[in-house]
């Protein structure tokens, strides 16, 4: 019987190599550290229009909007926001009044990540998504953005965040092609989007 | 063959120099480039140096021009060429490490490294005919 075994067993073992490998490679590229580069991060911002209401009265505690107010206000909030963090967008019409067109993927430049922003984020990772804090960084957005108008009203705001590295004596930014984590820059963004969501609200004149 | 090790030496030391960057810290603590960017500058000085090198080891085996009629000159001649050649490459050897004493905003090794090779193509006039004469000469014996 373990004669028989052992006589079985070279016969197999030239397909359990390969397929042990090809197992682990599929293992290692879904993991969450392979994913951390490529991932997309959502944010949705409800809001209801000027002429809609409950009975007669206007829908409290969320966003109304006009109309034809949609495209400038999502691309106003947008902006306002990527400025606040020191970056504009590239590839934007030269047209400064022309909003953001929504289904459109923009990029914004990249930012260099401040001292601050840099320990805050290598305390919330672990080290092995820790960033080397003898090398400079640099983030960017990928932004882009739907109305949707079927059930319920809300914007939907698609992000990717990159981020890059060089030297203090570099001129140029590279990719940053090891692990980190995408959730710090995007939640970043949304904290951003979320409370100048509410801020242009308040400045948008009220509706009729 | 102390004006070869002169050549040589500056060639390890402008290589030693663009290394040290990879290695050393700023003053507020940052790495000076990145091994990447190493990659990039060195194979560009590498051929800057080597097309002065190569003449230099090539004039080692093959001496196309005839020796002068007058051996007096001799004794000055190794001096300027040596002069030339050492002011050359300390030249170059100065703009490469202007990043240790750039300002924070100022640093910018690619751009100082362009700055060497523009250098080298500028200052060719000092080193190529002292140089391609006293190791290009056949030797009168």
């Amino acid at each position: 019987m373990a004669r028989a075994i052992t006589d079985r067993i070279p016969g197999r073992l030239p397909f359990v190599g390969p397929l042990l490998c090809l197992i682990t490679l599929i293992v290692l590229l879904l993991s969450p550290a392979a994913a951390q580069h490529q991932k997309r991060y959502t944010y949705k911002e409800p809001f209801s229009l000027t002429e809609k209401g409950i009975g007669s009265n206007p829908i409290e505690g969320q966003l109304v909007l006009n109309a034809e107010d949609e495209e400038p206000f999502v691309s106003r909030v947008l902006l306002q926001t990527i400025q606040g963090f020191h970056m504009s967008v590239a590839d934007r019409p030269a047209n400064a009044l022309e909003p953001m067109l929504p289904k459109r993927e923009y990029k914004t430049d990249i930012a260099p990540l401040s001292e601050d922003n840099l320990r805050s984020y290598n305390a919330a990772n672990g080290a092995t998504l820790s960033l080397d804090s003898t090398l400079e960084y640099g983030w960017q957005y990928a932004l882009s953005y739907e109305i949707h108008t079927e059930r319920d009203r809300y914007f939907f705001i698609e992000i990717k965040p990159k981020l890059y590295f060089k030297g203090a004596a570099s001129s140029a930014w590279r990719e940053y092609k090891r692990d980190y984590s995408g959730d710090f820059f995007a939640a970043l963004l949304n904290d951003a989007l979320k409370s100048n969501f509410k801020a242009l609200a308040r400045e948008k004149p009220a509706p009729h | 063959m102390l004006l070869t090790c002169v050549w040589l030496l500056s060639l390890v030391l402008a290589i030693v120099v663009v290394e040290s960057y990879v290695h050393t810290l700023t003053p507020e603590g940052k790495k000076y480039i990145l091994p990447e960017d190493r990659n990039e500058i060195l194979p560009r000085l590498l051929k800057g140096y080597g097309a002065y090198i190569a003449g230099v080891l090539a004039f080692w085996f093959v001496r196309p021009f005839s020796p002068p009629k007058s051996r007096a000159g001799d004794r000055y001649r190794f001096w300027i060429a040596l002069t030339c050649t050492a002011f050359f490459n300390a030249a170059i050897l100065f703009v490469l490490m202007g990043t240790y004493f750039a300002s924070a905003s100022q640093r910018d090794l690619n751009a100082d490294a362009d700055t060497a090779l523009g250098l080298m193509k500028w200052l060719s006039f000092l080193v190529v005919p002292v140089n391609a004469f006293y190791f290009g000469t056949k030797s009168s014996g």
